[in-house]
């Protein structure tokens, strides 16, 4: 009880005390990390707070593309295969600790390294031997990762990787501290004290839960810190959205994106919330191995009777756009400056066509929808996903005569049994880490784990595999339009809508960046009249 | 059974390869047969180890309880005062003005505070206090302030609970012949009620304080979500959509264990208060 009295005295001490911080910005994060440990993390939230904390070899600009981070130059061999990346002078931890090309070796290494447990190590692949290495078949010092120097860290590669400046910008990759983490595996990501990084800002607090906080303060060791601006950032986690938005209108926040979704098209008129494109689809899949959506004509029929309009327009509400194809807007095309969906032109019209679905359901053998097999849609327990499956339910019916059965699951039942292929359609969405088209589209190589859908078409691997090796960026980008062409023929994914995020932001505030990969970045942010 | 329904603590939108899987499932002994698991699991609590969470990387079960806890107790411990603040004197209030207009507006009040769901509660004070007056802070843990109205939410149905058991024990033990016999004395109303009565008009409420408590102070998941508060209840709800399995279990058993502590303080003060039931 004595340290139960204590917690609660000292809990009341550190919230007046952080209430006297100067230059301090208030975000919803909206959810408790699981971990901010960038090795091992794999979701939104962690990664928002990795690269407000941490820096690699490269940082993200303010348009989305990679910039010089804690490396200020790299050079390239002719073949493309070995990479050495120079880092400024003076780097330091946030503990005042020198900060070495060793340590990024030591990062990427961590990644690939089988006992670190890390989901992401597959992303560390590209780098020679270092698959064989995860797999037991290789020793670490096979893999092609060395520091010659403190300055010099060079990076040799097992095949071509189109994305390596964006990866090398990317939390996975990020430095690490052995003498630190490895007294300490699990948690020193945990604790403020451990927890030492080399970003714009460092941890200086975390409490868990819905309430909870993490706290994040200037570090200034920074390379960079002269430009960061505010003093502290405190990342909330408020996951009500109706209480988010309380909170805003009382001041107490400065920046979310958790606005409630019926009131989202009349903030967006207002000019309340700002809306841009996210890198995020929302899909169905086909069980493509499955009677009788394995008729390329029925899964058209399915994706033709659907009016995407009506969808974007009175029923997912918030500015999102009617999907014409498989990889949403905000991508670049073969012309950098022309978008990758533009350039694809349109697959799918955002109306409906009716006649067409019921032309191609009765050639596939269901004249008006008679005879036609029971099919579930399946997608997992939340209110717009319910809305979403009973709109597809009826678009279904009245166009096709057809009634699909409905079934919810709780989402990591929902995620095993389509994993599983236990599914007729499903519901699906994406977030792609980089504004790359292939993000999305090798999901439904024959190979992919991701491949719920069960797509087989050995055409297409190969394009796909043409363009993950290919370092002509026109070349490779055209690759991947012939892909994006094939998968919309076959269509073992029925495009739904392109995602559009939503924020509010304080007129306090300005230069908080969010990026099309959704990343909140606060390094360029103000805080006005203060 | 937790283990019986799909999914683990590492399944993920995003697909991680099997042979990774494999290989964190390793790191975490969820390889071994669960009867294993099971045996080593009793090991560690029989040495107050809870394991570490699958869910929160880093933290263990215990370290989470030892962090939400006091914030769910002070909810908690603000909501229990109040309701016995707000019962005890409707209870007695009511009961002595026995179907008059007193009577009747706090048997309402009683009523609807039972019958409100309190998520219906918390958003309208969320609406009023919160946006419309802007007094409070909403959705993130500030301390002293930010519980008072989580505790008004918290301790209103206990108050209206609380109200009708001391108006019905009141009642009950006004009509006995102990109390006329007080009156006959000539003992003042006033000590008649509070001293005589109330003693043992409180024996069906203390019954009842004893899991009250125990449910109050290791948090409201409703509650706790609207207004954003830190506290375990949460934890409890979200560890099984996480499978967490370790969190499960580990506040299953602190649950578990306060509910008989407090049940046992229970028992013990009826023994004081009540004649008819002696320890021995």
């Amino acid at each position: 009880m004595k340290k139960i009295l204590t917690a609660l005295i000292i809990m009341l001490m550190s919230v007046s005390a952080s209430n006297a911080a100067g230059k301090e910005i208030v975000y919803n994060l909206g959810i408790d990390p699981q971990t901010i440990d960038p090795a091992l993390n794999t979701a939104l939230d962690g990664a928002i707070v990795d690269i407000n904390i941490f820096e690699g070899l490269l940082r993200i600009n303010f348009n989305n593309e990679p910039e010089p981070g804690c490396a200020e130059s790299w050079d390239i061999s002719p073949d493309g295969l070995k990479w050495t990346f120079h880092l400024r002078e003076n780097l330091r931890w946030s503990d005042g600790k020198p900060l070495t090309a060793s340590h990024f070796r030591d990062g990427i290494l961590r990644l690939i390294t089988p006992e670190t447990g890390a989901a992401y190590a597959y992303m560390g692949f590209f780098i020679k031997n270092s698959e064989a290495f995860y797999n037991g078949k290789a020793e670490l010092n096979d893999v092609g990762i060395s520091a010659p120097d403190d300055k010099t860290l060079i990076i040799e590669l097992e095949r071509f990787n189109p994305l390596m400046l964006y990866y090398m910008a990317f939390p996975s990759f990020f430095p690490a501290r052995m003498d630190i983490i490895s007294g300490n595996p699990r948690a020193w990501a945990a604790k403020p004290e451990t927890l030492i990084s080399n970003g714009p800002f460092k941890l200086e607090s975390w409490t868990h839960g819905s309430g909870g906080e993490i706290n994040i303060v200037k570090n200034p060791e920074y390379w960079d810190a002269e430009n960061v601006k505010i003093d502290k950032v405190r990342l909330v986690m408020i996951e009500d959205s109706n209480t988010a938005y309380a909170s805003f209108k009382g001041g107490r926040i400065d920046f979310m994106s958790t606005i409630p979704s019926l009131m989202k098209p009349l903030l967006i008129k207002k000019g309340e919330a700002e809306v841009s494109h996210s890198l995020t689809v929302i899909h169905c899949l086909f069980n493509v191995t499955r009677k009788p959506f394995d008729d390329a004509r029925v899964r058209r029929a399915f994706s033709l009777a659907v009016d995407r309009k009506i969808l974007t327009d009175k029923i997912v509400l918030g500015g999102h756009l009617p999907a014409t194809g498989a990889v949403c807007y905000g991508i670049p095309g073969t012309n950098a400056s022309e978008d990758f969906r533009t350039e694809g032109g349109e697959f799918i019209s955002p109306r409906a066509d009716i006649e067409e679905a019921r032309r191609l359901l009765a050639e596939a053998g269901y004249p008006d929808g008679k005879g036609f097999p029971n099919v579930t849609y399946k997608y997992s327990t939340s209110k717009g996903g319910k809305m979403l499956a009973e709109v597809l339910q009826g678009m279904w019916k009245t166009a096709l005569g057809i009634e699909v059965g409905l079934s919810n699951e709780e989402w990591k039942v929902f995620l095993t049994t389509t994993h599983n292929g236990d599914f007729d359609i499903a519901s699906f969405g994406w977030v792609m880490d980089f504004p790359d088209a292939a993000g999305l589209l090798e999901i439904f190589m024959s190979n992919s784990s991701n491949n719920e859908s069960r797509h087989n078409n050995p055409e297409f691997d190969s394009l796909m595999n043409s363009a993950a090796v290919e370092r002509d960026r026109v070349k490779r980008i055209n690759y991947l339009h012939e892909a994006e062409k094939i998968l919309m023929k076959d269509l073992p994914v029925m495009p739904l809508y392109f995602v559009s995020s939503a924020v509010m932001r304080s007129s306090r505030v300005k230069g908080i960046y969010l990026s099309p990969t959704d990343y909140v970045i606060f390094r360029g942010a103000e805080v006005l009249g203060n | 059974m937790m283990r019986a329904i799909p999914g683990g603590p590492f399944t993920d939108a995003k697909a991680i390869p099997d042979f990774v899987i494999e290989k964190m499932n390793e790191r975490y002994g969820l390889n071994d047969p669960l009867i294993v698991q099971y045996g080593k699991y009793l090991l560690n609590i029989l040495r107050l180890d809870l394991g570490p969470s699958y869910r929160y990387e880093g933290m263990t079960v215990n370290e989470i309880i030892a962090q939400s806890f006091p914030v769910s107790c002070l909810v908690g411990v603000m909501a229990l005062i109040l309701s016995l603040l707000i019962g005890i004197p409707a209870g007695i209030i009511s009961a002595l003005r026995r179907g008059k207009i007193q009577d009747r507006l706090a048997m309402i009040l009683a009523t609807l505070g039972v019958t409100i769901p309190n998520f219906v509660i918390a958003s309208s004070l969320v609406y009023v206090f919160a946006w419309h007056l802007g007094w409070v802070t909403v959705g993130f843990w500030d301390g002293f302030s930010t519980a008072v109205l989580p505790a008004v939410t918290l301790g209103l149905y206990p108050a209206a609970f609380i109200s009708r058991l001391v108006r019905s024990g009141m009642l009950e033990v006004l009509g006995q012949d102990y109390i006329r016999t007080a009156y006959a004395k000539g003992l003042s109303e006033r000590s008649v009620i509070y001293v005589h009565a109330l003693k043992n008009a409180m024996i069906p409420v203390l019954t009842y304080l004893g899991p009250l408590t125990a449910g109050i102070l290791t948090g409201s998941f409703v509650i706790e979500q609207v207004y954003g508060v830190p506290g375990l209840g949460t934890f409890f709800v979200t560890s099984i959509t996480n499978r967490d399995y370790t969190m499960i279990m580990g506040i299953t058993i602190f649950y578990s264990a306060i509910l008989v502590a407090f049940n046992m303080i229970t028992d013990i003060c009826l023994s004081f208060v009540d004649p008819r039931i002696k320890l021995r």
